[in-house]
């Protein structure tokens, strides 16, 4: 049963108030520059991912071990939910191991908030479902924060979401967090691929004119997501909306290409372009140890007041 | 003393005819004498009813007792407590159940453990054999054996040609097609009504056309084929205008809707909390206020509960992983009434047609109720004890002197919040919870027993 309301951990972008992004961007790049991080040293962080990740997952492990704690991975293969355990008593088997720290990964909507519910130990959401995957929005606004130089910079960028921004957790994240630092945000994608309820407020385009601007996001397309009656004509889909090297030969030196990962070459994105100078994609990987330090630094001290 | 004779004394009684304030005398079930001033006779039972208003015992036409089959969650003994509970005299059992009553055999086999309960239980048979959807039961050889409503209840009949046999056999033998309308092509595979909130919260979403796409369908075919057709637990406006519609062309159709439809809007689901979700899903308040429209003008027949059981692990899960369905046949006569007081607040001065002069209203005006929502009350109780009645084909007369009844008696001034030590029913997935609820079922008289006796339920003197 949900108590609504009561809230620890970080499990959507509306659980964050403009001060606390702008606080875990900032903290995010100090850990970046060399600051000394908070220790936490003699507590546990039990990583929950009911769902395929790697970047991910080996991320918040990472960013967790500099912080003193010890990062515990519960693996769902091998765990008793495949043998009908529920869910619930799942969360509440791991949270009588005394955690400080829950991060979850589902492909249900919700799970994060549930594990916090049901354990009142505050948990991190690591993407779930097709609902959110705040982290990710994070570190990818330190990312641009680092390239164009502050916050301040951010405000009035033009930034595209192509692609599957229906099925997209990363995309509902990044657009409200974007929003909050001064950025336009523009959905490019076929109709098919575009909320039909939310964000009513955001531009949508059917057709991707590189130059239009200063970031483009690009999203994986997520097949497992679509439901009956979506399809997908790729060669169509690629010659509309992917960086293609003619699409791309259009950037200009100060526009930014980024990707949550993973990519998926020669689909949304032509494989030679992930390396060029205008990709941060590597750097966003980079940056999300950082940012996922902040993160956690932020929720074990409760200043995430959401 | 006697445990079948009962003086109610100065209740407002009202009977679906009039509302009158009267003393009522009751002897295994029969009404003795009624009238002002009566006085207790030696072995007989003094019922206080100042204040309160005694009405016929409700019957729901929509209540899933879960056996056989699902006994972890209710059974008919816990089901009938609870009902009795929620003033019920009666309930028709839904047939989504292991094994399905799809035949004879299951039927009396089934039959056979719903006797001796606190209250009677109506098993309905599904329309296709294990309510697949591919082969209709024998609806003629059914309905002799005493079963008067066929539902595949859970699912919607998908195939129009199956639903339009199931019409043929309806019109044959009289019986009663309740069709829970939803088709499945139609973005049915999702767990919360169509719309932002769901899209919000990342949910495959219902879309309001799966429900008024069979309606319509449904419609048609009983225009054309003949029959009757009941439309189990409608919740969009559109479905509604449907209903009116076709009602005002004549047609044999009547209309449910729940007491959650009532009261409930989609926007309760919070983050995501699974006591809500149910099927069909919670709509917007604009589709509330469409239902209770429907229900003042005289489209909505009954209010049928869907009280549908689940046993916790069921519901701790993930909103789209947990089961559809949320217990309430406990609460109806309070969510439904909360329900209308809401509706009053967003539509000052919409009143409700009802049978009886308006005036004989001030019978009741010494209570806490004020005078529109008492006419809503009524209507509400209309809804909940003669709606179904009449759909049953069950006699709806005036009580008088030698009707035999059973009667519930509503405690007017009662409010409370719910826990769920308070719920009877085995399972507690209630999505009332913490809520606040007005009005209380204080006693509950059926076959002459007084089976809810201040608020309880005489278990240990009846049953054990």
């Amino acid at each position: 049963m949900n108590l609504p309301g009561r809230r620890l951990g970080l499990h959507s972008s509306t659980n964050l108030s403009s001060e606390n992004l702008k606080s875990l961007i900032n903290r995010s790049l100090e850990l970046s520059r060399g600051a000394d991080p908070r220790s936490f040293s003699g507590r546990n962080a039990i990583l929950a991912f009911f769902e395929s990740s790697t970047r991910t997952k080996v991320s918040f492990e990472v960013a967790a071990t500099q912080l003193g704690m010890v990062a515990i991975n519960f693996d769902i293969t091998g765990s008793s939910l495949s043998k009908g355990e529920s869910i619930k008593d799942t969360a509440e088997t791991l949270a009588s191991y005394d955690p400080s720290l829950f991060v979850v990964r589902s492909k249900e909507s919700g799970l994060s908030q549930l594990f916090e519910d049901w354990t009142s130990v505050p948990t991190i959401n690591a993407g779930d479902g097709e609902h959110e995957h705040p982290t990710q929005a994070i570190l990818d606004l330190t990312t641009l924060v680092e390239r164009f130089g502050s916050l301040d910079a951010l405000e009035g960028l033009q930034m595209a979401i192509v692609g599957d921004v229906l099925h997209s957790r990363v995309a509902r994240s990044l657009v409200q967090l974007a929003s909050t630092c001064g950025i336009e945000v523009s959905f490019v994608g076929p109709e098919s691929m575009m909320p039909k309820y939310i964000f009513p407020n955001v531009v949508r385009h059917s057709s991707f004119e590189v130059e239009r601007y200063d970031v483009l996001y690009m999203l994986r397309i997520q097949r497992e997501r679509f439901s009956e009656g979506e399809s997908l004509e790729v060669n169509k889909y690629r010659s509309r909306f992917s960086l293609t090297k003619e699409r791309a030969s259009h950037i200009r030196r100060d526009q930014v290409v980024m990707h949550p990962g993973p990519v998926f070459p020669g689909m949304e994105i032509d494989a030679p372009l992930i390396d060029i100078d205008n990709s941060l994609i590597r750097r966003q990987t980079e940056v999300s140890i950082f940012a996922r330090m902040a993160i956690i630094e932020a929720v074990l001290e409760g200043s995430i007041d959401g | 003393m006697a445990e079948d004779r009962f003086l109610l004394k100065d209740g407002a009684l009202f009977d679906g005819f009039s509302l009158r304030r009267t003393d009522l005398r009751l002897e295994r079930g029969v009404v003795t004498e009624i009238g002002n001033g009566l006085s207790k006779t030696l072995g007989e039972e003094s019922v206080d009813c100042e204040g309160h208003l005694v009405a016929p015992s409700f019957i729901d036409l929509h209540t899933h007792l879960r056996e056989p089959g699902g006994e972890e969650a209710e059974t008919f003994f816990s089901g009938s407590i609870a009902a009795a509970a929620g003033g019920y005299c009666r309930v028709v059992a839904m047939p989504n159940t292991d094994p399905v009553p799809d035949s004879l055999g299951v039927i009396d086999e089934i039959r056979g453990r719903t006797l001796r309960l606190p209250i009677s239980i109506d098993l309905s048979a599904s329309i296709t054999k294990g309510r697949r959807g591919s082969n209709l039961v024998e609806i003629a050889e059914l309905a002799q054996r005493g079963v008067k409503i066929f539902t595949d209840d859970g699912n919607g009949v998908q195939s129009a040609m199956i639903m339009r046999r199931a019409f043929e056999a309806s019109a044959a033998s009289g019986s009663i097609l309740a069709q829970h309308c939803e088709d499945e092509s139609i973005m049915a595979s999702g767990s919360m009504n169509e719309g932002e909130l769901a899209e919000r919260l990342g949910l495959k979403m219902i879309s309001p056309l799966a429900e008024t796409v069979m309606v319509a369908r449904d419609i048609e075919l009983c225009k054309a084929i003949g029959g009757r057709l009941h439309l189990q637990h409608v919740s969009t406006s559109r479905a509604i205008s449907l209903v009116a519609e076709a009602k005002g062309d004549g047609a044999a159709v009547t209309c449910e809707v729940t007491p959650h439809h009532l009261l409930l809007d989609e926007s309760y689901i919070g983050s995501g909390n699974s006591l809500f979700k149910v099927n069909p899903p919670l709509r917007t308040v604009s589709d509330i206020d469409g239902l209770w429209r429907g229900v003042a003008s005289g489209i909505v027949d009954v209010i049928g509960t869907d009280h549908a059981p689940h046993p916790r692990w069921k519901k701790d899960l993930p909103f789209e992983n947990a089961a559809f369905g949320m217990v309430g046949i406990e609460q109806a006569l309070s969510v439904s009434f909360l329900g209308a007081r809401e509706f009053v607040g967003r539509s000052a001065g919409y009143l409700p047609k009802l049978n009886i002069a308006l005036d004989s209203i001030e019978v009741l005006e010494a209570s806490l109720i004020s005078r529109d929502e008492l006419s809503w009350l009524l209507k509400v109780v209309e809804l909940l004890a003669i709606g179904p009645r009449k759909l049953l084909r069950l006699p709806t007369e005036p009580i008088i002197q030698g009707s035999k009844v059973d009667l519930v008696v509503i405690d007017l001034g009662a409010s409370g919040v719910l826990t769920s030590d308070l719920i009877w029913s085995k399972s507690k997935n209630s999505p009332y919870l913490g809520m606040e609820l007005p009005l209380a079922i204080r006693h509950n008289v059926v076959n002459g027993k007084m089976i809810v006796r201040d608020r309880n339920v005489e278990v240990e003197r009846y049953w054990r």
